[in-house]
């Protein structure tokens, strides 16, 4: 008999990696499956390509051009030109990076801190946990916009970095209550109980049991912490008051309403190539994280 | 075999019957395909009388009392079949019944107490704006009436009236809700109560006050009552017939004592032999093997050959109809006879080797 | 319940505070002000250590101002300065904080640095009730079209109807309102619809305020674009949520069974079903609250509807701290002071939460 018991083969380091990965190509097949989160994916897919792609292929047109000042959309210049006589498009291909990149760092800050002090208020429990939380229903009623613009006016805005750390901290709390919330509900289940039961370890149970439970709330709420991101500093760039340099979808409006290029209706392609840019960019984020939402939790599903 | 539904073809009916479901059959439309839920059910219910639906889960029971109300969900539809409704001289048939009409039907002439009444009442009513509400939808009456009539009702439920009336749903408990219910329903003096479940999820005491709160208050205000239950033993303190439902038909139909003394089906045979009763605290309990079967691609013939013991080739082609098999008793199975005979023999050998013993 | 387990108190001396504060965190009304004079406390607390501590706080920059444009000396620079943040500098940090939460407490918010004598309170109040006004009368219309369009594709679920509301909410709720706001300028350019020059401010000039006709009109007049962009990027949270409540609602053994008590669908419809789904709205009033003030900067500002926001980004602009403070604090006090009225409003409307008991 004793040479017939199979053993609990130690899974290899990579293990996790491998199942991530696997995680991943079942999310996405079953989010083709859905019809606004393929949109979505469609979506985001799209902005990748325009601007991580696209630069590396299509140079930025900044000479000046006296002649083609908002001269009229054609087919190779499908968003005419700008006061400047430079074409749009390139614009708009070469406007996206920073600020996607920019989103994305403070979505990943915001969520590794709100994922981690959601875990660790569920954990640790007693008065941190009941202060934290109170700290989460303070920080979730301060307007935060406003509170972006007051700390702006504090700290000079130099850098994308400065930016990335001020709204992924700023972002941390709806996460931390959702992770909170989540894991004290997964404490409970059984086959955690059961990890238990066979000694599993804690570090087995954190990252093989709770973590990939926690997957869902953590992506949606990812996906979620971007398109705050581009909310806030977008906003913030049209008022002028985060001083960014160089070719931006948020700066080229800024520029549209401060050369009053928004009140005459010759730049009308002009604005509207960010303007359909931004809108575009966040209405794909969130079929996304709706598709996403919906995978991952059937009961949304109508 | 479709009967033609003009209202001018109403047919005799004894006086004392008060509904009668010819032919009725309910179908839901699923992915996979047709569901037949109810297949051409026809019955009888006699004023003041009480009928037990009985069968495992899914074979149709509660599919049949929502349609006693037209209560069904959207993707379901009533195929064919009469409900004949009478009172004096109102006379109805409820398949027939327009959106209006029905809605006057509901609740005055046929209540419904629901399986599971902890989410039956609105969380932001109190109960008896809840009443009032009912009442108020069917016929003029004041708040004071409403209030009084309520207070009589809770008082038969044996609940406090004072405190119950002007409660909100969540200071109830379960059983407390489920007797609320119960009140509620006899607002309007309905002839006809339907019970779905009625104790099921609830403690064993508060199963027992139910169960004799119905039987008082059927005794004192005369209503017919069908209620849908598994469990036998509740049929066999409430009810004056037993209807044996699989798979979407009634397969047995006859007076309780008959139905748990001589039962002529192999299927009411096996339900019966799954309870334990009191008196027959020996007797083997056997239940019955395999599964209900699928709905939506039925076995041919019988339906319930494939788990039935006495099965032959007629029983694989053919799906019998109801026999006569005593007074007011009709069973759906070819080998009646042989049935009874073999449980027979089987309770005089039990008894035999008990004797010994 | 939570599964975070309260250690039971034993009877030991300071046992009695403790049962007092338990009282108090299980009181319903009480934990509401608690909450919100706590998140006052919090942002005003923030903003003191922000002008006061920062590396390169305000006050450094403000005195180096003064002393290179009117060569004052540093002493000079550094007791005018004091004078108009309301702090005495030369005395310890908490003695300075106790004095500034003290000055706040009374309404004190201390004198403009820009236009020097002008009290921040008063500006406060002259240009407060304009973004109160337009944030207020948006959350209004976009609340009872929001919830009856939501309560529509939730009837109609699945219709083609129910899509393109569908789109245009996800639209609603995801585009920044600046975007909004620019769409409204360029296409009111291109189709010559509206007059910019003659919609800035808040009023006409000249115009007579009170209750007349006339005045009502122009505030609506110039109000009206900032109010739209509010509706336009707020409607869409209402119509999903009503229509997600309302599907649930549907759902419920109670709809159901009053299906069965016979009662008229208007009935079911309103007090049924309505009541029901558009109770959780509750609590996201104080949310969208917060979405519209906070859009009102950029809003206000580019529409040039002289309100509170409208200064915030000006005083941001002009390095004017202590107006920007004050602004700040009363944008949060404001959505602060709604989050708890619709709070304690919830426990009002759902007999399910006890006002005067625990949980």
């Amino acid at each position: 008999m004793a040479t017939a018991t199979p053993s609990l083969e130690r899974p290899s380091p990579l293990a996790p990696l491998n199942s991530l990965f696997s995680g991943i190509w079942s999310g996405v097949r079953l989010l083709g499956a859905n019809r606004v989160g393929l949109l979505g994916l469609l979506g985001v897919t799209f902005f990748f390509i325009l601007c991580f792609v696209m630069p590396l292929i299509i140079p930025l047109d900044d000479k000046v051009k006296i002649d083609q000042i908002y001269a009229a959309p054609s087919l190779l210049h499908p968003f005419g030109f700008d006061s400047q006589g430079k074409d749009v498009w390139t614009q708009i291909i070469h406007g996206g990076r920073t600020l996607i990149l920019i989103a994305v760092g403070a979505a990943v800050l915001a969520t590794l801190v709100g994922a981690a002090l959601g875990a660790f208020s569920a954990v640790i429990g007693g008065r941190f946990d009941s202060a934290l939380m109170a700290l989460v229903d303070v920080w979730l009623t301060i307007p935060q916009l406003p509170l972006l613009i007051v700390l702006a006016a504090f700290i000079r805005v130099n850098d994308p970095w400065t930016l990335v750390f001020i709204m992924g901290l700023l972002s941390w709390a709806p996460l931390t209550r959702a992770v909170r919330s989540q894991v004290l509900s997964i404490k409970q289940r059984d086959f955690i109980e059961a990890a238990r039961a066979l000694d599993l370890g804690t570090s087995h149970i954190v990252f093989r049991e709770v973590l990939p439970n926690m997957m869902s709330y953590i992506s949606i709420n990812f996906i979620l912490a971007i398109t705050y991101a581009m909310y806030f500093q977008t906003s913030l760039v049209f008022l002028g008051l985060v001083p960014l340099s160089g070719t931006n979808w948020g700066v080229m409006i800024r520029f549209a309403q401060t050369r009053g290029a928004i009140y005459s209706s010759d730049s009308f392609w002009y604005i509207m190539a960010p303007v359909l840019a931004i809108a575009l960019f966040q209405l794909s984020l969130v079929a996304l994280e709706r598709g996403v939402a919906e995978v991952f939790n059937p009961r949304l599903r109508s | 075999m479709p009967v033609s539904n003009g209202k001018s073809s109403w047919p005799e009916l004894a006086n004392d019957v008060v509904l009668s479901v010819r032919d009725l059959s309910v179908d839901y439309q699923a992915r996979r395909g047709l569901v037949k839920a109810a297949r051409n059910v026809s019955f009888d219910l006699h004023r003041g009388e009480s009928i037990a639906l009985v069968g495992e889960s899914g074979c149709g029971k509660t599919t049949l009392g929502l349609a006693l109300v037209r209560l069904l969900v959207k993707q379901a539809t009533i195929r064919n079949g009469q409900m004949l409704y009478q009172r004096g001289e109102k006379k109805m048939d409820v398949v027939e019944l327009g959106q209006e009409e029905l809605r006057q039907y509901r609740w005055a002439e046929c209540a419904m107490v629901f399986q599971g009444a902890q989410n039956a009442f609105n969380p932001v009513l109190r109960i008896r704006d809840q009443m009032y509400d009912t009442v108020k939808a069917h016929q003029d009456s004041s708040k004071e009436e409403v209030r009084k009539r309520g207070m009589d009702l809770l008082r038969m439920v044996q609940l406090e009236p004072q405190r119950v009336i002007d409660a909100y749903p969540h200071e109830l408990s379960g059983g407390m809700r489920q007797r609320v219910l119960i009140a509620m329903s006899l607002l309007l003096n309905p002839q006809i109560l339907i019970l779905d479940e009625p104790t099921t999820a609830l403690d064993v005491i508060t199963q027992r006050t139910i169960i004799e709160v119905l039987r008082r208050l059927k005794e004192e205000l005369g209503f017919a009552m069908i209620f849908i239950t598994h469990d036998l033993s509740v049929a066999a303190e409430l009810a004056d017939r037993v209807a044996t439902m699989y798979a979407g038909r009634i397969i047995e139909l006859g007076p309780v004592n008959e139905i748990f003394y001589r039962p002529a089906h192999p299927y009411s045979a096996g339900l019966i032999h799954a309870v334990p009763t009191v008196t027959g605290a020996y007797e083997e309990l056997t239940s019955i093997e395999g599964s209900p079967p699928d709905l939506i691609d039925p076995p041919p013939g019988c339906k319930f050959h494939p788990r039935c013991g006495f099965a032959t080739e007629v029983c694989r082609v053919d799906e019998p109809e109801g026999y006569g098999v005593g007074a007011n008793h009709q069973a759906a199975c070819h080998h009646w006879q042989t049935v009874r005979a073999t449980l027979t023999e089987q309770r005089s050998q039990q008894r035999a080797e008990r004797g010994l013993a | 319940m939570s599964s975070v387990a309260v250690p039971q108190a034993q009877p030991r001396p300071g046992a009695d505070w403790r049962r007092a504060l338990r009282a108090v965190g299980s009181n319903f009304l009480l934990r509401r002000i608690l909450k919100a004079i706590l998140t006052i406390w919090f942002v005003t607390s923030l903003l003191f250590f922000l002008i006061r501590l920062m590396p390169s706080n305000p006050l450094e920059i403000y005195i180096q101002e003064l002393m290179s444009q009117y060569s004052m000396s540093y002493q000079d620079a550094r007791s005018q300065a004091a004078s108009l943040f309301a702090l005495d500098l030369d005395a310890p940090l908490w003695q300075q904080y106790v004095h500034y939460m003290s000055g706040l407490v009374r309404g004190d918010l201390g004198t403009s640095l820009r236009s020097q004598g002008t009290k921040v309170t008063d500006i406060i109040a002259k240009f407060l009730p304009w973004t109160l006004f337009s944030v207020g009368t948006a959350l209004l219309i976009s609340v009872i079209i929001g919830v009856g369009l939501g309560i529509v594709m939730a009837y109609r679920r699945d219709s083609w109807l129910d899509n393109v509301l569908s789109v245009f909410a996800s639209i609603s709720s995801s585009v920044p309102q600046f975007i909004f706001a620019v769409l409204i300028i360029v296409f009111g350019v291109r189709w010559k619809l509206l007059d910019f020059a003659a919609l800035r401010g808040s009023t006409s000039p000249g115009i007579e305020p009170g209750f007349t006709f006339a005045f009502i009109k122009d505030i609506f007049y110039h109000a009206w674009l900032p109010i739209a962009v509010y509706v336009l990027t707020s409607i869409g949270t209402w119509m999903l949520s009503m229509r997600n409540n309302t599907l649930a609602t549907l759902g419920e053994d109670y709809v159901t069974v009053a299906r069965a008590r016979g009662l008229r669908d208007t009935r079911i419809a309103t007090s049924y079903v309505g009541r029901n789904a558009a109770l959780p709205l509750v609590t996201s009033f104080a949310l969208a609250l917060a979405y519209s003030v906070g859009g009102s900067p950029v809003v206000e500002d580019t529409f040039k509807y002289v309100g509170l926001g409208y200064y915030l980004v000006q005083s941001v602009f002009q390095r004017d701290y202590s107006l920007m403070q004050g602004c700040f604090l009363v944008l949060t006090v404001a959505v602060v002071t709604a989050n708890m009225i619709t709070d304690l409003l919830y426990g009002v409307l759902d007999p399910r939460i006890r006002i005067g008991g625990g949980e």
